[in-house]
């Protein structure tokens, strides 16, 4: 006997009939939740506290959250930018869709950004906030995306927030770049790009636990990617077959009204044929 | 004793900072989850072409 595909596998690995989840998915969530328990490992326990001149001391463990997020919501920006320039090239409802997840996605990352790097700006600088450059900018870019996701919300026909969401896509993107040159740009209390810039303040155990946050952090955005995406697919075809059902139950009231005008008129016709 | 105090304090930011990833993380998550599993057994199982 045959087992059906969206019922297939046992354990961990059954999916839900209804879900977006798919077997891929359900290996990747896999792999993000065992690679999370060794990040917490190593950044929590295995790491040692930073002891150098500047020492941060046990606070460095900040800098493995905090780094990775902010790098995972350039990349779901970044997918943003694309996945919507594609749309007002190929303008099919996939790229739209992809487009949207990336940027809620990036919003997340974005808000966990701001958070971390408040907790370690007040250790270190002595304040939650610093209107600094870095901050400003990635704050900026917070407000500029939210700004999308209302637009999305406010445009009701499909095909014109498709578009005027993509043009802003593409707009707000132009932020990342300032966000992340900002420390190089303009006198910032943020400290400059070490790892980009291939110059990494850390090494041994600190270093590992920070590119693992990396790779972590890139893993957990593929997966939520790939589940709000299924989401915003379903719900966009669930949208379209209303508004199918709409027109079609109009197209309907207009055919019945036409008939009963001309159920009405033709013993009219009759009597006027008859004198 | 003041190092002691400094590096409780350090762990206590420490704590909040990865509590809150997984609160925020695991929440955000989940409501994926939730909401993908309303919205998908409303459209018929042909055209989830996932599974």
């Amino acid at each position: 006997m045959t087992t059906p595909s969206n019922d297939s596998g046992a354990g961990l690995l059954r999916l839900h009939p209804d879900g977006t989840a798919s077997r891929g998915s359900r290996i990747l969530g896999i792999v993000v939740l065992v690679g999370s328990v060794l990040f917490l490992y190593v950044a929590l326990v295995a790491s040692k506290p930073d002891e150098s001149l500047d020492a941060m001391g046990q606070l460095v463990r900040i800098m493995y959250v905090h780094v990775p997020a902010a790098i995972a919501c350039y990349l779901a920006f970044f997918v943003t930018a694309v996945a919507s320039a594609m749309y007002l090239w190929k303008r099919t409802t996939g790229w739209d869709a992809l487009a949207a997840s990336s940027a809620e996605i990036g919003v997340v990352f974005t808000a966990l950004t701001l958070l971390t790097g408040s907790i370690w700006g007040h250790t270190t600088w002595g304040t939650w906030w610093e209107w600094d450059p870095r901050l400003t900018s990635t704050a900026l870019m917070f407000v500029l995306y939210i700004g999308y996701l209302a637009l999305r919300r406010a445009i009701i026909d499909p095909v014109s927030r498709a578009k005027q969401s993509a043009i802003l896509g593409i707009i707000a993107f132009a932020n990342v770049p300032i966000v992340h040159y900002s420390v190089d740009w303009w006198r910032s209390l943020h400290q400059t790009a070490t790892v980009a810039s291939l110059d990494p303040q850390i090494d041994g155990l600190r270093l590992f636990a920070l590119f693992l946050g990396m790779i972590l952090a890139m893993l957990l955005y593929a997966w939520l990617l790939l589940h709000r995406f299924r989401l915003e697919f379903a719900s966009q075809a669930l949208e379209a077959k209303g508004l199918d059902y709409a027109l079609q139950e109009r197209r309907a009231e207009g055919r019945a009204d036409a008939a009963e005008v001309a159920a009405t008129a033709a013993p009219a016709l009759d009597a006027e044929e008859v004198r | 004793m003041g190092t002691v105090l400094a590096a409780t304090s350090a762990w206590t930011y420490v704590g909040v900072t990865y509590g809150a990833t997984v609160v925020l993380i695991g929440g955000y998550a989940a409501s994926i989850v939730h909401r993908g599993r309303k919205v998908g057994r409303q459209l018929p199982p042909e055209e989830r072409k996932w599974s």
